[in-house]
């Protein structure tokens, strides 16, 4: 049997936020396979974030290399990084990520107007994803009118629509509670099984972790250990 | 008395541990603080030239100071000159509003009343103006000194430097620019601090709904308008002739032009904000949705700009006309035609120095919203949404509501220069037009300066906040 | 004590003969150990001595074909001892998965056989492998409430052994640290 080859490759990777700092990442490897859930763990300050921005291209490490396909993404331009998170990427935050005067469905339609898309066609895909996270009836609310399990799967919604490769989630589930949480999890993991969007997700919550296909866990920087199904130990 | 003491103790220890954009903040209201008390204590100093506390018979090298008859004149053009530096100091109170309501919820939630959280938040302001106007009132003497030594004793002066300095009005004008932003800080803030949940509701809070009350007096500002055009028919129609009547006709139409104008300003931001947000173009979208939320944060910082626009559009066409006017019957003047055209210039000039004051207050404005949003901004920018496509928004945002505005208020300054009696000259487009276009450029660009700003703001390091 | 007594809540709803109510157990508790038929068997013998449960019918085998069956319904004793244990709240013991981690951590540690953090991470990788098929099977769109509840209830008692295993790893982590700076 040969595994495929991964989607995004993350090798040696080292960050430091400015002299004198003992580095965020020192030496950390990870992959994410194409369509493959995987949660990263680990204490707070381990570098989990970092590990996230670095793999997404929303910053670049200090050495070390993130491939994406045939592309390098440490040594990208800013824009055309900023161009792969926007079509193949999908980024969702713990929160306030949303626009807050825009209404659910135009957040939604945002990254379809980005790439061009009338607004009647944007809309209707935004309604459409709306409905799968079930918050088509929100379409019309702002940020502010939302409870947090809401503005989350909205946020979801909207990295969703321009179907991506990958999407990754910082503790999407954060600021949730445990049945508001499992309603967002449930919606992502079928949102993206359905696409077959390959997920990296951060979480403290091992309930939460546990709708991922492989648990990456960083300690001190770096990668400790892997578990699931398909890790051979 | 007590509690007055306790506050402004209390006040003193926020102040020393406060954060960066705090101290943004009370730098510029300080700053602010220094104009507006240099240009009033000019203003004291031209007041009492001539009259029995200034020197002798004043002999300076400029008419607009020899002349009693003119004096009045450069005095209210100074006293104006701190109405922009006033607007100014209110943006400044905005910076940081958002960390600032927080702070105070943290107060309200430890037990003070919304009456103490707002004194404090005054009384902050008034000690950092007081501490402006101190400097302000020094840097006076200083340059006063300077200019003193640089003239020389002899012949005619310049600067009314023998005019000694009138203590018993400059006091009072060091006490009073305190005073002022200490009550306008207290209108500003009179709604923060009313909830003590401010810090738990955070990011969560309603949008402003626009109510009917509101649309009513958005509708004010069209008939303000042509309330106004009917008065200035009239005036020159029917009542020409009588100078005091028609003086105080042109007064009371800029008056109402301004208020027009003023209210107009939320009413033609959110009209263009609906509009802009029927786009499919994301700057557009965004700017456009933004300014519906709240058309009054568009009035409030270009309130300063659009009465600029006002008085600078008509300047330039009673410049233009004047000196038309006296190059068409030069004999009709005793004294010769520079005279004149001095006093237009240095009009000119003050109107230049308000014109920066307010200026620099737009891109307070601008700064305030971007730093107030970094967090969304910074989101965006990860989600990858492009720089360009942020800063687009900025500049729409401003752009959008301005430039209507602009043409409405240079539509009203035209009107009421074309209704003045001066005869065989007539009504010049070309000066105002440039004018009105290059406040817009001014305003564009000031805020095109304030970009930078926006692209550290977007920054991934924004997300870890909070 | 616990299986008469959900032997006994299952004959509430309705009578039912012994391989009837471990069919009805399993489903309703799919979380659980299976119940063994014998241990159905001598459960029923017990609540019938004790009085909480009866006979209510007996087939014949010749009339079925099958073999022999009998059929049983809670007594007026029965209801009433359901009613209390029902009313009782149930000890906040640890459940007993986290008392044998802790005991084996204790063990390691005590014997110096093998690193405590090792069996950590095992066990957690265990023990989140666990809690992956638990979330995919309240999650499966057919799953029913009972399954779901139930799912739930394993996936908390088992978060929590969690928690306690990660805290156990920073502390020993901590720990490491000290001895080797100091
Ligand atoms: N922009 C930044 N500037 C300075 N230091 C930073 C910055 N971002 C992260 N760090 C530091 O890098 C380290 C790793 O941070 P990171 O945010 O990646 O941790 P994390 O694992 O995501 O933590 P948490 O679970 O608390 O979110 C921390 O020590 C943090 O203080
Ligand atoms: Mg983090």
């Amino acid at each position: 049997m040969t595994t495929p080859p991964p989607l995004i490759e993350a090798r040696d990777l080292v960050k430091s936020y400015g002299a004198g700092q003992a580095p965020a990442l020192r030496g950390a490897i990870l992959h994410l396979a194409p369509g493959e859930i995987l949660a990263v763990t680990g204490p707070s300050g381990s570098g989990k974030s970092t590990l996230l921005h670095c793999l997404s291209g929303i910053v670049t490490p200090d050495s070390g290399s993130v491939r994406y396909g045939s592309e390098r993404l440490d040594q990208a331009t800013e824009t055309r990084r900023s161009e792969l998170r926007r079509t193949e990427f999908g980024v969702v935050f713990q929160f306030g990520q949303l626009v807050g005067e825009l209404t659910a469905l135009d957040n939604v339609a945002l990254p379809l107007l980005l790439a061009g898309t009338s607004r009647k066609k944007a809309h209707e895909s935004a309604g459409e994803w709306l409905e799968r996270f079930g918050v088509r009836g929100q379409a019309a609310l702002r940020p502010g009118e939302m409870s947090g399990g809401q503005g989350q799967r909205v946020a979801l919604a909207r990295a969703m629509v321009t179907r991506p490769k990958a999407l990754f989630a910082d503790e999407p589930t954060g600021a949730l509670d445990s049945l508001a949480g499992e309603q967002v999890m449930t919606a992502l993991v079928h949102a993206a099984r359905e696409s077959g969007t390959a997920v990296l997700l951060i979480t403290h919550d091992a309930q939460v972790a546990a709708y991922a296909d492989r648990e990456a866990t960083v300690r001190d920087g770096a990668v400790a250990g892997e578990t699931g199904a398909e890790v051979i130990r | 008395m007590r509690g007055l003491r306790a506050d402004a103790r209390l006040a003193w220890a926020l102040l020393r541990g406060s954060p960066g954009s705090e101290r943004w903040r009370l730098t510029l209201t300080g700053l602010g603080a220094v104009l507006g008390t240099g240009f009033a204590l000019a203003a004291t100093v031209v007041a009492v030239i001539g009259t029995r506390f200034g020197g002798g018979v004043p002999r300076y090298t400029n008419d607009l100071l020899n002349e009693s008859g003119l004096r009045p004149g450069v005095i209210a053009a100074l006293l104006l000159l701190v109405l922009p530096v006033l607007a100014f100091i209110g943006q400044c109170t905005r910076i940081g509003a958002l960390q600032r309501e927080r702070r105070l919820a943290a107060l309200r939630l430890a037990g003070a009343t919304p009456r103490q959280v707002r004194r404090i938040s005054a009384l902050e302001t008034g000690a950092v103006c007081g501490l402006g106007s101190l400097a302000g009132l020094a840097g006076f003497l200083a340059l006063r000194a300077v200019l003193d030594a640089a003239q020389g004793g002899s012949g005619p002066q310049t600067w009314p430097t023998d005019v000694p300095v009138p203590w018993a009005a400059a006091v009072p004008v060091v006490l009073a620019v305190p005073a002022l932003a200490t009550l306008e800080a207290r209108f500003t803030l009179r709604r923060a601090g009313a909830d003590p949940l401010g810090v738990v509701s955070k990011g969560r809070r309603p949008r402003p709904r626009v109510g009917r009350g509101r649309l009513a007096l958005w509708a004010l500002a069209p008939l303000a308008l042509l309330a106004a055009t009917g008065l200035q028919l009239l005036n020159t129609s029917v009542l020409n002739g009588g100078m005091a009547m028609s003086a105080a006709l042109v007064i009371a139409v800029v008056v109402l032009c301004a208020v027009a104008l003023l209210f107009g300003t939320a009413g033609l931001a959110l009209v263009t904000g609906r509009l802009a947000a029927r786009s499919s173009r994301p700057a557009l979208l965004i700017a456009g949705e933004r300014l519906q939320a709240d058309p009054w944060a568009a009035a409030r910082s270009h309130a300063a700009m659009l009465l600029t626009a006002l008085i600078g559009v008509g300047f330039v066409g009673v410049r233009r006309m004047m000196i038309d006017y006296l190059d068409a019957w030069p004999e009709s003047f005793a004294i010769n035609s520079a005279f004149y055209t001095d006093g237009l210039n240095l009009t000119g000039l003050a109107l230049l120095i308000g014109l920066s004051v307010t200026i620099s207050g737009l891109v307070v404005g601008t700064v305030e919203s971007v730093i107030t949003r970094r967090r969304t901004l910074a989101a965006l920018s990860a989600t990858g949404v492009p720089r360009s496509v942020l800063s687009r928004a900025v500049l729409l945002e401003t752009f959008l509501p301005l430039a209507p505005t602009i043409a409405v208020a240079t539509a009203c300054g035209l009107t009421v220069v074309g209704s003045l009696p001066f005869e065989g000259t007539s009504l010049p487009l070309l000066e105002p037009l440039l004018t009105a276009a290059a406040l817009l450029a001014a305003a564009l660009l000031a805020t095109t300066a304030s970009l930078p700003l926006l692209r550290r703001t977007a920054h991934p390091a924004e997300l870890r906040y909070e | 004590m616990s299986t008469a007594h959900i032997l006994l809540s299952l004959l509430a709803s309705e009578a039912g003969h012994g391989y009837d109510l471990k069919r009805r157990h399993d489903d309703r508790f799919p979380q659980a150990r299976p119940l063994a038929y014998g241990q159905v068997y001598t459960t029923l013998q017990r609540l019938t001595r004790d009085g909480l449960a009866e006979v209510a019918k007996t087939e014949d085998p010749e009339d079925s074909g099958g073999p022999e069956r009998t059929t049983y319904r809670i007594t007026e004793a029965g209801v009433q001892a359901l009613r209390t244990w029902l009313s009782e709240t149930v000890p906040a013991a640890p459940v007993s998965a986290a008392s044998e981690i802790f005991a084996k951590v204790v063990a390691i540690m005590a014997s110096g056989f093998g690193d405590p953090a090792d069996f950590l991470r095992d066990q957690r990788a265990a023990h989140l492998t666990r809690m992956r098929e638990l979330t995919a099977a309240k999650t499966a769109p057919n799953a029913t409430l009972s399954a779901v509840l139930s799912a739930d209830y394993a996936l908390n008692h088992l978060d929590a052994d969690l928690r306690w295993m990660d805290t156990t790893a920073q502390r020993l982590d901590a720990l490491a640290q000290e001895v080797r700076t100091s």
